[in-house]
């Protein structure tokens, strides 16, 4: 088992450096220039928030469609909030809140109502979109505020971006706390199989809870961080990097069956993610491409995975036969 | 069994006219000949999209790609009829390609064992991507009135010929549910799969057919669509499959297999597109429709966890 996940690991960090090669050789090296690296890594931000909310459910076995609609819509509601000269502390953490508030209805939705996660999480991520533009009346809100952009785009030493150190410490917190914690392993726990671990004496509706609040906050950190770089909320917001949390997720490793992967695994997806499609802008590829591209990296991390869980399960079957 | 399906249709079509009256109080416009018309058109285009996502839903299978092909069967269309192929041809054609979509999806699902949820979603990417490259996201016009029929053809003027289409699909494939063993394989696929296998059901094979004829008829969907507007455009139907799922839950369709039909779908879908309609109607803007999209879909999962809640007590009870 540990055998086929470090094959898995070996095989994405060759597909990531591969990448990186030939986009280098492509470009002429201005893929590895400075400011382009910098580029990668601001975009990895909002995607690797949105990676931990969806991959840390996923790992339990559940599923967070609407973590792009709760990112925009608490963006939305910051701006708005520092439109009408709430200070920006205030602002910031009544969208956090806000995300928190709509983690908390989709567990509602899926503990105490057994909506399954899918369809509870779509139709939430229509709620929030909705609710993302009646709060600007369909339009964009622009933010003034200089702090915002300080946290948002603002560097340090001007290179590294302070809202990558935020998504990096991010990724960091969660990585240990998935390894090394007693919730930590009951994440892993309740996604290999619940029922066993609620004979094991863990509350899987508990965890279940936190982790839905806990990606809506983290969602709507994302889109607040955005809207801040960008200086304005607008009513699509982080949506359209909804699915490339999960692509980067199961790029990593993290199975839609729940109880396998990790926080370093998912670094690794959001950077083949995010060099791949930065590399399609260095070489001047139709913007068209990315799109394919993306869905055919999502296939490719679903092939790795049917090779990788082939050699496992025939690892597995010749063990039961010794027996 | 059969009383409570049934009664579940009747509340739901209950809650339907309800909301009709609703709308037709504060704005008596709604009940317009123009605007029944109007939702009949919006209708058919997620309706045969709904016909097939049911299908798949039965048999526990999903495809979010079904919006994607539809687009992508609207742009194909287009191509073949503007370079001269007979608008027939190019439809059937069309229809083909469609069904080529969904067979990708089958094999992966079927054959390499993807999770048909991330799958179809990877495949939604590469359609979606392939459209905006061959049209470089502008619309293609369809200067070819013949074709333009299959959309725009209204019957006895007041019913449009999309709209009988989907109600002609929806009685057929009612039937293949309701009334062949084909049909009643695709409940137990979607209610038992492993017992299915022990009957003697290849449920793989269930489901890759089910896979195929849900993208032959999203095609289908596309090129009505485009006759319809005289033009394939490059984004139309992308939010379909959602829009399809959301409509079959209405329908009482349960995410989980096994239990459905055609008439809540019809029911779902009409609700869906009633609603949207009226809100308009009464003077709502257009992001409203999302957030009632939603709370709609609560609404049908609550009912449906009600309804299943009040049969598990009846089968202690008996």
């Amino acid at each position: 088992m540990r055998n086929a996940a470090r094959t898995k690991m070996i095989a994405l960090v060759s597909l990531l450096a591969a990448i990186v090669v030939i986009y280098t050789i492509i470009s002429g090296g201005r893929f590895v220039s400075p400011k382009n690296i910098r580029n990668i890594l601001q975009s990895t931000v909002v995607v690797s928030l949105l990676t931990i909310g969806a991959g840390t459910l996923m790992i339990a076995g559940y599923i967070d469609l609407s973590l792009g609609g709760i990112g925009s819509m608490c963006a939305m509601l910051t701006a708005y909030l520092l439109k009408v000269d709430v200070p920006w502390p205030v602002a910031v953490l009544a969208g956090l809140a806000m995300g928190g508030i709509w983690g908390a209805f989709n567990a509602v939705l899926v503990n105490e109502l057994r909506f399954q996660p899918f369809i509870a999480t779509l139709a939430t991520a229509s709620i929030t979109l909705g609710f993302a533009s009646i709060i600007s009346g369909g339009k964009q809100i622009d933010i003034f505020e200089p702090a915002l952009k300080v946290i948002g785009g603002g560097r340090l030493f001007d290179f590294i971006p302070y809202s990558l150190i935020i998504s990096l410490f991010a990724l960091l917190v969660y990585g240990v706390m998935l390894k090394n914690t007693k919730f930590g392993r009951s994440v892993y726990l309740i996604g290999g199989n619940p029922d066993a671990s609620r004979l094991a004496g863990l509350r899987p509706k508990r965890v279940s809870y936190l982790l839905f609040i806990n990606a809506g906050c983290l969602a709507a950190l994302a889109g607040i961080l955005l809207a801040g770089r960008l200086q304005t909320a607008n009513t699509v917001g982080i949506s359209s990097s909804q699915f490339s949390g999960i692509t980067a997720a199961v790029l990593g490793g993290i199975s839609f069956g729940g109880g396998v992967g990790g926080m370093g695994g998912a670094l690794i997806g959001i950077l083949i993610l995010s060099c791949f499609n930065n590399g399609m802008t260095v070489v001047d590829v139709s913007p068209y491409w990315q799109t394919i591209a993306s869905g055919l990296l999502l296939l490719f991390a679903l092939m790795v995975d049917f090779i990788s869980t082939k050699n496992t399960r025939k690892f597995i079957g010749k063990g039961g036969s010794a027996k | 069994m059969k009383k409570l399906l049934r009664s579940s249709n009747t509340a739901l079509l209950a809650v339907t006219v309800a909301i009709l009256l609703v709308f037709y109080a504060f704005n008596p416009n709604f009940l317009s000949l123009e605007n029944i018309r109007n939702i009949m058109n919006s209708m058919s285009f997620v309706g045969v999209l709904t016909v097939g996502m049911t299908m798949l839903l039965i048999c526990g299978e999903v495809d979010l790609s079904s919006g994607a092909i539809a687009c992508f069967g609207g742009v194909v269309a287009a191509l073949l009829i503007n370079s001269g192929v007979p608008w027939v041809i190019g439809l059937i054609l069309t229809i083909l390609f469609g069904a080529i979509c969904g067979l990708i999806s089958a094999l992966m699902i079927n054959r390499l064992g993807f999770m048909n949820f991330i799958a179809t979603l990877g495949l939604m990417s590469v359609f979606q991507g392939a459209v905006a490259l061959i049209t470089q996201n502008k619309n293609i016009q369809i200067p070819v009135p013949d074709f333009w029929v299959i959309g725009s053809t209204t019957l006895f003027g007041l019913i449009p010929l999309p709209f009988v289409i989907m109600i002609l699909l929806m009685v057929l494939y009612g039937l293949i549910l309701s009334s062949t063993n084909f049909g009643r394989s695709i409940y137990m696929c979607g209610g038992n799969r492993y017992a299915a296998r022990l009957c003697g059901i290849n449920p793989k094979r269930v489901s890759s057919i089910l896979y195929i004829n849900n993208g032959a008829l999203c095609a289908l969907a596309g090129a009505i669509l485009a006759a319809r507007m005289h033009t394939a455009s490059p984004v139309a139907g992308n939010n379909g499959a959602l829009d399809a799922i959301t409509a079959a839950v209405l329908g009482g369709v349960s995410f989980l297999g096994g239990t459905g039909g055609m008439v809540g779908c019809f029911i779902g879908i009409f609700l869906l597109n009633a609603f949207d309609a009226g809100l308009t109607a009464i003077g709502f803007p257009s992001y409203w429709q999302l957030v009632a999209r939603g709370c709609l879909l609560v609404l049908a999962l609550c009912l449906d966890f009600v309804s299943s809640q009040a049969r598990r007590r009846a089968l202690e009870q008996a």
